[in-house]
């Protein structure tokens, strides 16, 4: 998983512009937040939160159903928004990246 | 020092535990508790108007005091911070989730029973869910379903023939039981925890209870995400990676009781598994592909939507009543009770093929 996250915050960055800043805590583990630059130092009120899943096997659909439940997942009970949603696949070295938006 | 400061430095001390939480983890315990002191400073730093802030640097202190395992020292500031800030909605309902979470934690470490670390915990939402509140046919139907796959990942970790008719025997429920156990109400969630029983068995215990609780969390997993080539190579045996399979479909929505059932190893699982109507298909497609008959010649496929009335597997056949016609289906003998028994007087599809005599043989069979 940490694999994932790695891999997701730098594809984040090439290719949104948008770096990783903050790290907070939840019941499930932690959330990470990203901004553009310049943004995130000294609060959270404009970063992205970064929502990130992987699949060791799967094919191209595969990962893209993930992505998919992802963003539902994101968007569902949780209204912690803005977020993105990151995914990757590395059987098939895919990496999906999507602005999850308030229903 | 500033929100800015104290934060990061809480950060810093949680990546730390995080670290050495498998290895040392009465270290990562010691540091979960600095970054949680440090986590506190900073919520006392925050700007009240920066109102998103607040309410993340909140969750995040409780949730590491519970992370530390100070569950006085958590509750306390969930309930000071609940009855005091102008919180966002996330907010509250993470904190009352940990609330929730850190209860049935500490009713667990009181509960005589040993039981494997953790629970994994399952919820239902959508469709006719409630927070805290689901119909009771359907908690029952998942709850049995679950310990079917259970009780069939202990037989199959015990090299045990496939079994086909009847019950798991007593001595593979001794092994380990599963146990429920409230869980914080997100939607409706329930906690099932492992207890080591696995005393005085007949026959040599092969692997652990937590080695059954992680297999057992894989084969979900595996026939969830990648059914073709992931659950293949963890059961490669044909019969159990088909019951694996049809006993996992069933756990999926079918229609508009919920939208998806979610699975967390534990309470820190941020990959879960969650089954959904797309998911449903995708374990379909595999089971129509691999484990159904294939038509012959002259044979034309039918699904047959009714309710299932009769059902005799040593005889070979079912009975499903469809719009008050009573039509009988052959060769259903291979099919286990663990996946027929829950449909019986409940509405199904039934797949067939139709001989050109009107002969109705057995493809698949769900809930309707």
């Amino acid at each position: 998983m940490m694999g994932a996250y790695g891999c997701v915050i730098a594809a984040v960055e090439l290719t949104q512009g948008i770096y990783t800043v903050r790290r907070a805590e939840t019941e499930t583990g932690a959330d990470y937040y990203v901004a553009p630059p310049g943004m995130g130092i000294e609060d959270l009120e404009g970063c992205f939160r970064l929502e990130v899943s992987g699949m060791s096997k799967g094919n191209n659909k595969a990962v893209e159903h993930l992505l998919f439940s992802k963003m539902e997942q994101t968007k569902r009970g949780n209204s912690n928004l803005p977020a993105i949603a990151g995914v990757i696949g590395f059987e098939v070295l895919r990496i999906l990246i999507e602005y999850v938006e308030e229903k | 020092m500033s929100w800015a400061e104290f934060h990061q430095e809480s950060e810093r001390l949680a990546a730390q535990a995080q670290g050495l939480a498998l290895t040392e983890p009465d270290s990562a315990q010691k540091l979960y508790v600095e970054a949680a002191k440090a986590e506190a400073s900073a919520l006392m730093d925050v700007d009240i108007f920066k109102v998103r802030t607040l309410g993340i640097t909140a969750v995040s202190a409780v949730a590491l005091w519970f992370k530390a395992r100070e569950f006085a020292e958590a509750q306390r500031l969930a309930h000071r911070i609940l009855g005091e800030a102008d919180l966002p909605v996330f907010a509250r309902e993470q904190l009352q989730v940990l609330l929730q979470t850190i209860w049935s934690e500490e009713v667990r470490q009181k509960a005589d029973a040993k039981f494997t670390e953790g629970a994994f915990l399952v919820s239902v939402e959508g469709g006719q869910i409630l927070t805290g509140g689901a119909p009771l046919d359907l908690v029952v139907s998942k709850v049995e379903l679950l310990q079917s796959i259970f009780f069939r990942t202990v037989e199959f970790l015990q090299h045990m023939p496939h079994r086909k008719r009847g019950k798991a025997s007593f001595d593979v429920q001794k092994i380990c039981r599963p146990w429920l156990f409230q869980a914080a109400p997100g939607s409706y969630q329930f906690a099932v925890a492992i207890e080591d029983v696995g005393q005085g068995n007949l026959f040599e215990q092969v692997a652990t209870a937590e080695e059954i609780k992680g297999t057992f969390v894989s084969l979900l997993h595996d026939a969830t995400e990648d059914p073709n080539k992931s659950l293949a190579e963890r059961v490669p045996d044909k019969e159990y990676r088909g019951t694996f399979l049809k006993l996992t479909r069933a756990l999926a929505p079918t229609g508009n009781d919920f939208s998806v059932m979610t699975i967390r190893r534990d309470a820190l699982d941020r990959n879960p598994i969650m089954l959904d109507a797309s998911s449903r298909k995708v374990m379909a497609d595999v089971i129509r592909k691999d484990f159904t008959k294939p038509r012959a010649s002259g044979e034309t496929e039918d699904t047959l939507n009714g309710t299932l009335r009769a059902v005799h597997l040593d005889q070979d056949w079912l009975e499903i009543s469809v719009d008050g016609d009573h039509k009988k289906v052959y060769g259903v003998g291979e099919t286990v009770d663990d996946e027929i028994g829950p449909l019986m007087n409940r509405p199904v599809a039934v797949r067939v093929l139709v001989q050109p005599s009107g002969r109705m043989t057995f493809v698949d069979i769900e809930a309707g």
